[in-house]
């Protein structure tokens, strides 16, 4: 089975590697420059670029035909195809690449909406990896990527909320622009959404509010899968992570970085944690 | 056996139980009310007057009989509402100064302070009118003190004061045509009437039960609805204002012009207003040229008399009310989420009446409390027991406790999961003020001048000097700890942004890795308030 993501998976290279995972990648605009996400511009490069930038970047989704022609070496091999996305409220990604499905309509091909994005909708592909490797059908390992994505719990600071405000992915979190308080918003991804959590004013107690929230899903499902993401803020996830190491039942997958597509929207300076019940073992 | 003599403690059982019988028979005072414009509310206003003393009245444990009656008098002021709650308000303020160094009331003391409480109360009103409140308070003043003569038993005395009350209720309909046409007699003078009964009761022995409420008359006795219609003045506007020489006599000649039922009472910095306009705007910008005003309510007397008011359901989980000094910091509060933001600080304590109704006023029926001031906070507190909506007063001690709680409110989270939230989140930063000292003090070994600025934290001084540019850091010093990572600063109202500006670089060049933010927060009694979390 092949599994096709596109680039706001932000999956790390030895993972892209070892599970043979191919990337279709969106576009990034900024002021009169063009990349595609990963193939022209690493994260770090990107970061320094947008740090320096007055002008706001934009993104574009694949086109269908990126898709159709990531699909087709596979179909002509005859072999079976999961398509995941980032989540259809956030991008158009996923609508493209329903319509590149429906040009191979006798081919075994599952495109699912995960709900998520980057490290969280990473989560969900190497799930998906494992259960191939055990054996599991294209339709059984896509039924249970669409279960599990929206279990996904996702967690994320942003430095400022300009840059979701901006690209239009702001969502509920919106109600928390106004505050005149500097503050570090934890935001929730919800229903494919960005939902506001909480107004929170230091590092500590972000940290902390962090590993809280582990600990609690730690508790309630024993066995937890874990991944994180950073923009340009590696210190810092260090230190999370370092907060989170003593809680029992939690395996971290990979630490990520975001890419050049997600971190558009984030901003520079974002943190972000996701987590779901391990269900594989 | 005669009764000779009240004690503070039977006295404010009297008040108490003459509380419960207005209270008791508030639906049927609501429906006799025709004058001066049938509103409905008069059985409403004095109960809400008279919670307000009980209220007052009610925790006071072997107190004098002193303290006893200027905590009744308080009380009334604070929740006088409405044209007879007001008048009732001038009563028993007039009692209290009657009173003045007694240990215990005769018949004698009662019919003496009684008559001053009438004499005040006419001067309260601008245009007193017979065959109301006044003129029942008023014969029945007559007859306390022809009463206290013939007699030192306070059960016959009681009890001829309440005979000549009736009468002179039964009578009100004669003196004023209004009452006559609808047929009903004047409710403010029968909620007297009721308040002077449930005395004579206690002092009686006999227990208020619901037997004791006047309802067979209320329905047949109906205001007739066409008077309505001729409402000129419709808008029944009642404010507090504080000022600082506020002279009763001009402000209800001025007011005259803009209405009618004008009633004033209070002191030269404290005054309560009632006045029915048409153009509520005018009246309170009148009176905001020459004070501070407050508490201010604004009734459609047309629609109050239509359809009473109908509470409204919410589907928000909780309001948050918040008691901030200044307008820097009410922005501040009201762009973090706060519902309702209320004007209060070191030198402005609200009124709990003021708390009641920012209560009453925000949209959900559970609400959080931020005092902010550790003065405000039994303020606070009573508010909460005195309104029917579920209310949790946080401590928060210091503007930015308010802040740092307010800031983990969660529009959707569960009433209670949110006060456990902001509880905590309150102790999670420190707080300092810088101002300036009045006078030449040595406290806990810091000598401090007048006029040198002084660091408190934690209701310490913890350093003065003339400087404040050198008070400022230092007090930070003495506040913060390795793992703090933001000092806030909030400007008062005295303070040049250039200055303020100044101080915010001079505190990040001696604390390098701390983020120094500025915020604007406008308090008057203070140069600048600082945290550090």
């Amino acid at each position: 089975m092949k599994i096709i993501t596109d680039s706001t998976a932000d999956l790390p290279k030895e993972l892209i590697e070892k599970h043979d995972v191919e990337i279709v990648p969106l576009t990034i605009h900024l002021g009169e420059r063009n990349w595609r996400d990963y193939y022209d511009i690493e994260p770090n490069e990107y970061y320094a670029l947008l740090r320096k930038s007055s002008a706001f970047p934009t993104t574009s989704q694949p086109t269908p035909q990126n898709f159709v022609n990531a699909y087709a070496p596979f179909v002509e091999k005859d072999e079976p195809i999961l398509s995941i996305h980032l989540s259809s409220k956030l991008s158009g990604t996923f609508q493209s690449a329903l319509l590149a499905r429906s040009q191979f309509p006798e081919a075994r091909i599952e495109v699912v909406d995960s709900f998520q994005a980057s490290f969280a909708l990473s989560i969900i592909i190497v799930m998906c990896a494992q259960r191939a490797n055990q054996g599991y059908s294209l339709e059984e390992i896509a039924d249970m990527a669409r279960e599990i994505g929206p279990q996904i719990e996702t967690y994320f600071s942003v430095d400022s909320l300009e840059h979701l405000r901006r690209g239009g992915r702001i969502g509920k979190a919106q109600a928390f622009l106004g505050t005149l308080m500097k503050i570090k918003p934890l935001l929730k991804v919800m229903n494919g959404e960005v939902q506001p959590i909480e107004k929170i004013r230091t590092r500590d107690r972000l940290l902390n509010r962090f590993v809280e929230l582990v600990e609690q899903a730690a508790r309630k499902y024993s066995r937890l899968l874990l991944a994180v993401g950073e923009s340009d803020n590696s210190e810092v996830m260090t230190d999370l992570l370092g907060r989170l190491e003593g809680i029992s039942g939690v395996s971290l997958i990979f630490r990520g970085k975001l890419g050049g597509v997600i971190t558009s929207h984030a901003g520079p300076g974002a943190l972000g944690i996701a987590f779901v019940k391990d269900v594989l073992k | 056996m005669a009764i000779l003599y009240l004690s503070a403690k039977r006295f404010k059982l009297c008040i108490i139980a003459g509380a419960e019988l207005v209270i008791k028979n508030r639906y049927h005072l609501n429906k006799i009310n025709v004058f001066p414009v049938p509103d409905g509310d008069t059985g409403s206003n004095m109960s809400m007057t008279l919670i307000a003393v009980v209220r007052e009245i009610e925790a006071l444990q072997d107190v004098s009989l002193e303290t006893t009656v200027k905590a009744i008098a308080w009380g009334a002021l604070m929740g006088a509402r409405g044209n007879s709650g007001i008048i009732m308000a001038q009563i028993f303020s007039g009692v209290a100064e009657g009173i003045e160094g007694k240990e215990r009331l005769t018949a004698e003391d009662i019919a003496f302070s009684f008559s001053r409480a009438v004499k005040k109360a006419y001067k309260a009103i601008l245009h007193p009118a017979e065959g109301t409140i006044l003129t029942v308070v008023r014969e029945t003043a007559e007859a306390a003190v022809e009463a206290a003569k013939k007699t030192s038993d306070l059960v016959y005395f009681l009890d001829e004061m309440v005979k000549t009350a009736r009468t002179s209720v039964e009578r009100t309909p004669e003196l004023l045509p209004k009452l006559k046409e609808a047929g009903v007699v004047d409710a403010g003078g029968l909620g007297f009437l009721y308040f002077l009964e449930g005395m004579l009761y206690l002092v009686k022995g006999i227990a208020i039960d619901d037997a004791t409420i006047d309802e067979e008359n209320a329905t047949a006795n109906m205001p007739d609805e066409s008077s309505v219609r001729q409402l000129n003045n419709r808008y029944c506007t009642e404010f507090i204002l504080k000022g600082s020489q506020i002279l009763e006599d001009v402000l209800k000649k001025d007011l005259s012009m803009k209405g009618d039922s004008i009633v004033v009472v209070g002191d030269s910095r404290l005054a309560r207003v009632h006045i029915h306009t048409s153009q509520p705007h005018e009246v309170l910008k009148y009176a905001s040229a020459l004070g501070q005003v407050s508490s201010i309510k604004v009734d459609d007397m047309l629609v109050q008399h239509t359809s009473r008011l109908v509470s409204q359901k919410s589907t928000k989980t909780s309001s948050v009310v918040a008691i901030v000094p200044g307008d820097g910091f009410k922005e501040i509060f009201n762009k973090a989420g706060a519902e309702l933001v209320v004007d209060g600080g070191p030198t402005q304590n609200p009124s709990t009446m003021d708390i009641v109704s920012a209560i009453e006023t925000v949209e959900s029926s559970n609400v959080i409390i931020l005092p902010n001031n550790k003065n405000i906070y039994p303020a606070a507190i009573q508010a909460a027991e005195m309104t029917t909506k579920k209310t949790t007063v946080l401590k928060t001690s210091s503007p930015p406790e308010g802040i740092s709680s307010l800031l983990a409110y969660m529009d959707e989270a569960p009433y209670e999961e949110n006060i456990s939230r902001m509880d905590e989140a309150s102790r999670r930063v420190k707080s300092g003020e810088v101002l300036v000292a009045s006078r030449d003090v040595t406290l806990g070994g810091i000598q401090v001048k007048t006029n040198d600025f002084i660091g408190i934290y934690n209701g310490e001084i913890q350093c003065s000097f003339a400087s404040i540019n050198e008070t400022i850091p230092v007090l930070v010093k003495s506040m913060h700890e390795p793992s703090d990572e933001i000092i806030t600063l909030f400007s008062g109202e005295a303070v040049k942004k250039s200055d303020a500006e100044t101080i915010q670089s001079i505190l990040q060049k001696s604390f390098p890795d701390k983020t120094v933010e500025l915020y604007f927060g406008g308090q008057s009694h203070s140069h600048y308030i600082v945290s550090v979390e």
